[in-house]
């Protein structure tokens, strides 16, 4: 068994395969956690500051966003947004790369979306958790808003906001597996390929399961390390 | 918006929706059992069960859902010996089953790390209370740290009823025609990507905000009357809360 | 750099994409295919597309004088993606239906394959010969179909009381056949002399009943056609052109028969 396994994964060239949807799979991750933290940071900070009309559309967004399944999200982008991207391509002039990368793009913008309306609810959750007689005292003591964002608020929402973003990166890195349908290279849809040109189903999707196990297990050790490093100092409860 | 175009897509969704419904049904009926099981399992004093139940848990909560479906739909069908056993076969044929089966397994994972977290927010001083009254483990159980724990738990396993009703739509996949499946299908006959995907969005909506409706409005307050005497509240006006 | 630097950085910078815009996308045509289902179109996990359609989509090119792209996808997402202008026309063994001609334009048809049952060895349905039997017998059987195929409408159509099952792809309807998850597939005879010849379909036979287009033309549709959108009227005369000159010169004979043992190409008038 482990002869035919080798067999498989080096003559064949699927071993490439897989490491090469393995990184797809992990840009799609890091690059749509990224949009979604961001995104996320800005609704958060408009419903935390109780911006009037803004604060509503967050909260029609979050609600939406998190009761309709990903699958659906992603079907949607993929279907609703293509002459979008395709001028936004046209307009940079390149067109054949935007349409080669289109799907690379859904992936991550889908993904970012869901991402940003569960950020948004754990960066709101941490600005909620300072006191506000921090915010208080800063002021009184005459501080520009920008070095009481920088230096009261900010590092104190991270700290606070950081077990809920490690879950919701676990979250988001299985949510790239969604993104599948739309036809991307990443490590699922090369699972499928595999598995259907060599009729060895079973292998495929268990190498593809093990690799997300693996993923996984490094982010939750990546993420100790800077719960720990940020939780420097602060004194036990 | 064609009109109608969504009164011929109303009565095909809402079939699929018998199905999700069904299918989160058996999940919650199954799955919440068996992820108190693996919640006892890893608080209990014995070694190696608390081992396996870590494993489980690590491994279906590690893994997306989309790979479990996969093994056991393609993964088992692949394996001759089981195709020819007549019951396992005609139990692993069907999508339905699989699908059913791969996400029951994956919510008991998810549910035993949240009803952990309910039996281990017991004060201490409850269970030596029960202790002292001379409860027997199955009495002291039954009366005080399910209940606490349950109560503990409800908003966290809400949650959870929620991703469940939206993990149904990945049975789309595997051939099963839940709301999803029914909407890509409807979508390939009709051309009409935006609108039919807009109405099964729309469905998903509806179901999880009657769940969250039942279970923050009635459920929890039933369970907490002891500390609050004011009415039900909607979830959504929390400025509208007197406790 | 200060800020006017920067603006006038920027600005030139996108000045020069405007003007550059223009030499994009000349010399290439874009083919949309679904990639999984052989002997039409298959494509491996870099994207290398082979198959009758390839085939013909490479002839097209080589007439018109451009280079092939092609963008696999299932093929149920084939006509909305071309709408939204994803790529430029559809080759997948795309039937040409009524309905589907309300929403996108076609070249003149290019082939037509019969369409067959099949089952298990050794199943009564396989001793029938005419298509009304067939019919009857199959009411409250399981039928696998690929989604979004003139096929499966025919079985949604003509056998109201069947199940359907419906795969995005037909590989994916093939493996599922083959551990027979459901008890009869309906589907082109062209992918089913691909299918029996390989050891999953060994144990399968066709059921000899012949169905044509002329059966159920409203579901059928009337043969195979290159899918372009509807404003394109210009690709579509180039189009219909290239073909025709594949036609008569017997090359689309010669790719057939390559891939279906069979002549299953059309004239062009």
């Amino acid at each position: 068994m482990g002869i035919a396994l080798s067999r498989l994964l080096w003559e064949d060239g699927w071993g490439l395969s897989i490491l090469r949807g393995s990184a797809v799979t992990v840009m799609v991750g890091v690059l749509g956690m990224g949009l979604g933290m961001m995104f996320g940071l800005l609704l958060a900070a408009a419903k935390w500051a109780r911006v009037p009309v803004a604060s509503q559309v967050v909260d029609v967004y979050t609600v939406i966003v998190r009761s309709v399944p990903g699958l659906l999200v992603v079907y949607l982008i993929f279907f609703g947004s293509v002459e979008f991207v395709a001028r936004v391509g046209t307009f940079f002039g390149y067109a054949d790369e935007f349409q080669s990368a289109y799907s690379f793009i859904v992936g991550v913008v889908s993904v970012g979306a869901i991402a940003a309306a569960y950020a948004a609810e754990v960066f709101r959750g941490a600005l909620d958790a300072i006191h506000p007689g921090q915010i208080e005292a800063a002021r009184a003591v005459g501080m520009q808003t920008r070095k009481l964002y920088t230096r009261i608020i900010g590092p104190q929402m991270f700290r606070y906001a950081l077990p809920g973003i490690s879950n919701v990166w676990q979250a988001t890195i299985k949510d790239t597996s969604l993104v599948s349908v739309t036809g991307l290279a990443e490590l699922i849809r090369v699972a499928y390929i595999g598995a259907g040109t060599t009729r060895q189903p079973l292998i495929f999707f268990v190498i593809a399961a093990v690799v997300f196990f693996v993923i996984t297990l490094f982010s939750q050790a990546a993420f100790g390390l800077v719960e720990r490093n940020l939780n420097r100092g602060v004194r036990a409860v | 918006m064609d009109v109608e175009l969504i009164q011929r897509a109303i009565p095909v969704l809402l079939k699929g929706l018998a199905t999700t419904l069904e299918i989160g049904l058996v999940a919650i009926v199954i799955g919440f059992p068996l992820g108190l099981g693996f919640a006892l399992a890893r608080l209990s004093s014995n070694r190696s069960l608390a081992a396996f139940a870590l494993l489980y848990s690590m491994v279906f909560r590690g893994t997306p859902l989309l790979v479990q479906i996969f093994i056991i739909y393609f993964g088992l069908g692949q394996l001759q010996f089981l195709r020819d056993q007549t019951t396992f076969w005609w139990f692993f044929s069907d999508g339905f089953n699989c699908a059913t089966l791969a996400i029951t397994l994956n919510t008991a994972a998810y549910t035993s790390e949240i009803l952990r977290g309910g039996l281990m927010g017991i004060p201490a001083g409850e269970i030596e209370a029960a202790r002292a009254c001379g409860m027997s483990n199955w009495l002291c159980f039954r009366r005080i740290r399910f209940p606490l724990a349950f109560r503990l738990a409800l908003p966290a396993y809400t949650n959870e009823i929620t991703v469940i009703v939206k993990e149904s739509s990945l049975a789309s996949t595997v051939t099963v025609l839940e709301i999803t499946g029914l909407a890509k299908r409807l979508m390939s006959e009709t051309f009409a990507v935006i609108e039919v995907f807009t109405l099964a969005g729309l469905l998903y909506l509806i179901v999880n905000f009657a769940v969250l409706l039942v279970m923050r409005s009635w459920l929890e307050p039933k369970l907490s009357m002891h500390r609050t005497a004011s009415r039900p509240v909607f979830w959504f006006w929390p400025h509208r809360r007197r406790v | 750099m200060s800020k006017g630097k920067l603006l006038s950085c920027l600005l030139g910078l996108m000045f020069a994409a405007i003007s550059t815009s223009g030499m994009a996308a000349q010399g290439t045509l874009t083919v949309g295919t679904e990639g999984d289902a052989p002997p039409y179109s298959m494509a491996d996990a870099t994207g290398n597309v082979t198959g009758f359609d390839a085939d013909v989509a490479r002839a097209i090119c080589a007439k018109l004088d451009v280079t092939c792209k092609f963008v696999v996808q299932a093929f149920d997402t084939l006509i909305p993606a071309l709408d939204a202008k994803r790529f430029d026309i559809i080759i997948s063994g795309l039937g040409i239906t009524e309905e589907r001609k309300k929403k996108i334009g076609y070249s003149i048809p290019y082939a037509s394959a019969p369409q067959y049952f099949i089952v298990p060895k050794g199943s009564p349905l396989a001793k029938l010969t005419s298509l009304p039997p067939l019919l009857t017998a199959l009411k409250g059987k399981s039928i696998g179909v690929v989604t979004g195929t003139t096929y499966s409408r025919f079985i949604a159509k003509n056998i109201p009381d069947a199940t359907i099952k419906s795969y995005d792809s037909l590989t994916q309807m093939e493996s599922d056949l083959s551990a027979r998850r459901f008890d009869a597939a309906f589907d082109d005879g062209s992918s089913w002399t691909d299918y029996l010849k390989k050891p999953e379909g060994a144990n399968f036979e066709q059921v000899p009943v012949k169905v044509v287009a002329t059966d159920d033309p409203s579901t059928l549709g009337h043969g195979m056609g290159v899918g372009i959108r509807k404003d394109n009227q210009d690709l579509t005369k180039k189009i219909d052109v290239a073909l025709c000159g594949i036609i008569k010169s017997g090359q689309m004979k010669t790719m057939s028969e390559k891939w279906f043992n069979d002549d299953f190409s059309l004239t062009c008038k």
